[in-house]
């Protein structure tokens, strides 16, 4: 009788514990229940080229490996669209130099936004203003963009974050990348600042032909070709050749001066306005339609096709129309203007945009994907 | 003894504490902005506006912008030199582009302001790298390496040759090298008191940077003013864009 009873005993005591276990919810927030993981960031610098300024890091977002490392995993990871098929990668492909060679690229409702994806490589330097029409001015903010964006990944962000906290990694990475006390802490805010650490880390080599020819000693030399173009790129022949205007807007060491340009592709309609006003549609200057970001010319042969559109499917292309002078406006960069370049100084030029390619940087297993 | 050691440590902490109320005042708190206007003549530029320029031609002005460096306060009692650099853009956005900002000054009574329109050599011997982001001097878009210069002053636009409204020539003049640097004198006394901002209002002449010796300058023979090889020309205009410059009445 006694066995039984305390048989009885035991099934209630499991049964209360049973129900009591069954109302636990797993979601439920507890307070501090990351505390156990050890939180010990450690700083990075990063090294660029000699010839470049220095890299800006925000005070309240400082480069740590663990920051490093969330961003890498973050902008990799489909978790940020809506159907999760689409990531930050799937635009900004590393063997593409962070483009993926389409004049425009279609979000997850396959529907393609207006203007083509750009190169991230040196992205850390772009102080100006970031995407073609330099409408955000942080890498941070440029971040929280493309999630919400009906012609990308057309979601929310309190469901990306959402995701991130039910995720079996993520919030041990954010903990170590931010020392959250919680998994109630991830925020949206936290997982920008991750993604632009890892941006902040895309910097060229260094190692182009181009960046060798330039430096004593190298031993690296153009060719004649290659120099021809080089000097009438940076209009150094003394006037033996013709000047292609080039650097007025693609500036040395990061081959372009990160400013904004009307370059004569559009046609204009009546009133100083065109079928994309670029920057003029930010600041609501109509002196300032139709300008656009002078895109980095570094790696410039991976990036096809070309301009903000996408239009130049080859950078023959490209220099056929800036030979040509492109459509008149009153904004018109005064330095686009009809060159009259024969089929071996634009041979020339293009040998010269060929030595900017730096492989090492598309190569260098950092920038791929973790997964 | 032990009285003695309390009383002096009740002192201190008094003056301690008291010293910590104290509101901090410095000699550098006053500010002066230079805030700049354009006109063309007599009516007020703007930036894609047609201006005459002679009695057939016209044009549209999309850029102009310079570098000023080398501020100097004017006073009896000694002048003080600035470090600061600016760029002033008259074709900016908002009146901030075109007002320059001048922080931690020393309080007291000036008879004006001198500067120079371009960037001073010591300052001009630097790359834009070596200078914050946010700093005027960092911007490549104002430097030439093929003249190991920054460009003091960039003037671009469009011309109607023909006076038929077709705007069809781009002109642009962009100055640079020390040879350009151009000295400005403000004469104007002002009084400059902690914690507050004094501005100054300057106007600048757009027209008169085409009027060279009573002539307009032919932009239609010469529209692309950039090289080293038209130093000569560049220097008239770094000239005239200097003497563009006056104390707004």
């Amino acid at each position: 009788m006694g066995q039984w009873r305390s048989l009885a005993i035991g099934c209630l005591t499991a049964l209360i514990l049973f129900i009591a276990g069954c109302d636990f919810d797993p979601s439920e927030p507890i307070e501090g229940d990351l505390l156990h993981i050890p939180y010990q960031p450690e700083s990075v610098t990063l090294t660029a080229p000699e010839t470049y300024p220095e890299l800006e890091i925000p005070g309240d977002n400082p480069l740590t490996q663990e920051g490093i490392k969330l961003g890498r995993k973050l902008f990799f990871d489909p978790i940020v669209s809506r159907d999760s098929s689409l990531s930050c990668s799937s635009c900004h492909q590393p063997d593409k130099s962070f483009t993926d060679g389409l004049a425009t690229s279609p979000g997850v409702d396959k529907i393609n936004g207006r203007r083509s994806a750009m190169s991230l490589l040196d992205i850390g330097f772009q102080n100006r203003g970031l995407f073609w029409d330099g409408r955000s001015p942080s890498l941070e903010i440029q971040a929280f963009l493309p999630v919400e964006d009906p012609v990308e990944m057309h979601f929310q962000w309190p469901g990306v974050v959402e995701r991130l906290k039910r995720h079996r990694d993520y919030p041990m990475e954010f903990r170590k990348a931010f020392g959250i006390p919680d998994v109630d802490s991830i925020t949206k805010f936290l997982a920008v600042k991750a993604i632009a650490q890892f941006e902040r880390t895309l910097i060229s080599s260094g190692k182009s032909k181009y960046d060798l020819a330039i430096t004593p000693g190298s031993g690296v030399f153009f060719s004649e070709s290659e120099l021809r173009g080089f000097e009438m790129f940076f209009d150094r022949s003394g006037g033996r050749l013709p000047d292609a205007e080039c650097f007025h807007c693609h500036n040395a060491p990061l081959m372009s001066s990160l400013d904004f340009f009307n370059n004569g592709i559009q046609s204009v309609r009546a009133g100083q306005v065109f079928d994309d006003n670029g920057l003029g549609d930010v600041t609501g200057n109509q002196a300032q339609n139709g300008m656009f970001k002078a895109p980095s010319l570094r790696n410039i042969v991976m990036t096809a096709p070309y301009m903000h559109d996408g239009r130049f499917s080859s950078l023959e292309q490209v220099i056929d129309h800036y030979d040509s002078g492109g459509f008149p406006s009153d904004n018109k960069n005064p330095f686009i203007r009809k060159l009259g370049l024969t089929p071996q100084q634009k041979s020339d030029l293009l040998a010269f945009l060929h030595t900017l390619t730096d492989s090492s940087f598309t190569n260098n297993a950092s920038f791929r994907s973790p997964f | 003894m032990d009285f003695t050691i309390k009383s002096l440590s009740f002192l201190a902490m008094v003056f301690m504490v008291s010293g910590c109320d104290k509101p901090e005042t410095t000699m550098e708190s006053s500010q002066l902005n230079l805030s700049f206007s354009g006109r063309y003549g007599t009516v007020p530029f703007q930036t894609l506006q047609p201006f005459p320029i002679g009695t057939v031609k016209s044009i549209k002005i999309s850029k102009l912008d310079f570098y000023l460096t080398g501020f100097t306060l004017l006073s009896p009692t000694g002048n003080i030199e600035l470090t600061d650099a600016a760029l002033v853009d008259i074709t900016g956005n908002s009146d901030q582009d075109r007002t320059v900002i001048l922080k931690g000054l020393k309080r007291g009574d000036y008879s004006g302001i001198r500067f120079q329109v371009g960037v001073k050599p010591d300052l001009n011997k630097k790359l834009p790298k070596d200078f914050k982001s946010n700093h005027p001097l960092s911007s490549t878009s104002h430097y030439w390496e093929a003249w190991n210069s920054y460009i003091f002053s960039k003037i671009e636009g469009v011309l109607d040759p023909k006076g038929d409204k077709v705007y069809d020539l781009g002109f642009a003049v962009h100055t640079g090298t020390d040879v350009c640097l151009e000295s400005v004198q403000i004469d104007k006394s002002f009084t400059l008191t902690d914690h507050q901002t004094f501005s100054l209002n300057l106007d600048l002449d757009v027209e008169k940077i085409f009027l060279q010796g009573g002539q307009y300058f032919d932009l239609e023979s010469s529209p692309l003013n950039h090289n080293p090889s038209n130093i000569p020309t560049l220097k008239l205009f770094a000239t005239s864009l200097a003497g563009a410059i006056q104390l707004k009445n």
